[in-house]
């Protein structure tokens, strides 16, 4: 772990596109595997999501 | 649990992190907001260094946006066609925005214009909102609230017939696609201008330019906070200004309370999310006014202070005089100490008062999303209820057809 921090660390220096590039993939990539974590915790514990209202 | 963010070097707790993520992924959930507008002047406080707090909390919604954009997707709140279609005009907005700024920077005005436009903003769309709630509330009780209905402005823009016409599905409204570019360029606009992600700029304008629901407006606001996230996540990585293992643990606690924030929109209704939206702005507003205060005091030793810096290192230009500050705190420190009384007093106030705006804006977010926490469970609790009642009701019906 700390040698992926060192990495990180080390390619932010010498790399801007390349950190912004692993750093936009890092956390869209993240933030869908909780997406989708969240979306089959829910439909193992039978959960259903109705749609919302039609109120304004 | 002290985390060593290893880009910013410097240490904080990481429960604060979760903490500040789950409340904001709440707000940002209900409102459909990213909400950089609480959580860069709370990361402040936490002692996160400033110059990486709006790059990080752009990374952060990036990955929260998705997770909230999914659950407002299933809830049939999310109207991509038209969130693409604003995405396009957006960018051109945000682009003219930021040169204006650039402009005001050369002719040495951007802070108080941007301060003062900021404030005025929020305030006029805090007191509209408020406004509104109450002459649809004051003759009827709590449980018979007026729905708002569509605006009068945006009904007279739907009414424009100017081909294209987009018939926009999700949001049950047929409107020209030059009305849907013309107000993407001018929440863009706003958005690069103020330096901000746009969401809350974006979100009443879906609902009283365009004419959305609000559940939907929340919902496709998202969905486009999450590519303009994406964005500039990127552009603040490129300038090396993102402190991603912060950006990650944030992203723990606000993908955890998306699902609160969106799951509440289910159960407020439409006026009720615009009444909190409200009360967000005008504590924002107050927030801002507190910075203002702070530049103030800032202003009385800044230029001393950069006289000193640019015949000690030779740095002129703001932002590289900037991170020379941040970099040099004890330096900074040890200089102030030799100054006059005046100078120091308006150094320990100016960041008094950013102290102020960053802790009211954490005390508004906690209290916010306990609201909404509170409102969803409420809401689920009732949903049960009558569940239970319709089936035992079901279940008596079935018992006197069936009985002789």
């Amino acid at each position: 772990m700390k040698q992926l921090i060192n990495w990180i660390t080390a390619l932010n220096r010498s790399n801007h596109a390349g950190f912004a590039l692993l750093t936009v993939m890092t956390m869209l990539g993240f933030g869908g595997l909780i997406a989708c974590l969240i979306e089959l915790i829910f439909a193992a514990l039978g959960i259903r999501w109705d749609r919302s209202g039609n109120h304004r | 649990m002290e985390i060593y963010l290893p880009i910013a070097g410097a240490e904080i707790m990481a429960w604060k992190l979760v903490l500040l993520g789950f409340t904001v992924g709440v707000i940002g959930g209900f409102f459909g907001i990213g909400g950089a507008f609480m959580v860069t002047p709370a990361l402040n406080v936490f002692g996160f260094p400033m110059a990486y707090a709006i790059g990080t909390d752009m990374a952060h919604v990036a990955g929260k946006s998705i997770v909230a954009t999914v659950k407002h997707k299933k809830l049939g709140n999310v109207d991509m066609k038209l969130g693409l279609m604003m995405v396009i005009f957006t960018g051109s907005g945000i682009e003219l925005g930021a040169r204006t700024i650039m402009w005001l920077e050369r002719i040495g005005r951007v802070g108080p214009v941007v301060r003062m436009v900021y404030i005025v903003f929020l305030f006029s769309v805090g007191l509209f909102m408020l406004y509104e709630y109450y002459q649809l509330t004051r003759h009827s009780s709590k449980h018979e609230m007026r729905e708002p209905g569509m605006s009068r402005l945006s009904r007279k823009l739907q009414g424009i017939y100017l081909p294209p016409m987009i018939t926009l599905s999700t949001s049950g409204i047929v409107i020209s696609l030059w009305i849907i570019g013309g107000v993407a360029l001018f929440t863009g606009f706003f958005a690069g201008f103020l330096g901000v992600g746009g969401g809350f700029i974006r979100m009443p304008s879906l609902v009283y330019v365009i004419g959305c629901r609000t559940t939907v407006a929340v919902g496709t606001d998202l969905f486009e906070v999450m590519i303009t996230g994406a964005y500039g996540a990127f552009t603040y990585a490129a300038k090396a200004r993102v402190e991603i293992v912060a950006a990650l643990v944030m992203l723990s606690g606000a993908a955890i309370g998306a699902q609160f924030g969106t799951l509440a929109t289910k159960y407020v209704k439409g006026l009720t999310i615009r009444l909190y939206f409200a009360v967000t702005m005008l504590l924002s507003g107050v927030s801002v006014i507190f910075k203002q205060i702070s530049s103030h005091y800032q202003d009385l030793y800044a230029p001393a202070m950069n006289s000193w810096i640019s015949s000690t290192t030779g740095l002129t230009e703001k932002p590289a005089v900037r991170e020379w500050v941040w970099t040099n705190k004890s330096l900074v420190k040890s200089w102030i100490a030799q100054q006059s009384e005046t100078m120091q007093t308006a150094y320990t106030m100016e960041k008094t008062w950013n102290d102020y705006s960053g802790y009211l804006m954490l005390g508004a977010a906690c209290g916010l999303s306990a609201i909404i926490i509170v409102r969803m469970a409420q809401g689920i609790v009732l949903e049960r209820r009558s569940r239970g009642i319709s089936k035992a009701l079901a279940i008596a019906n079935e018992d006197a057809v069936t009985e002789p």
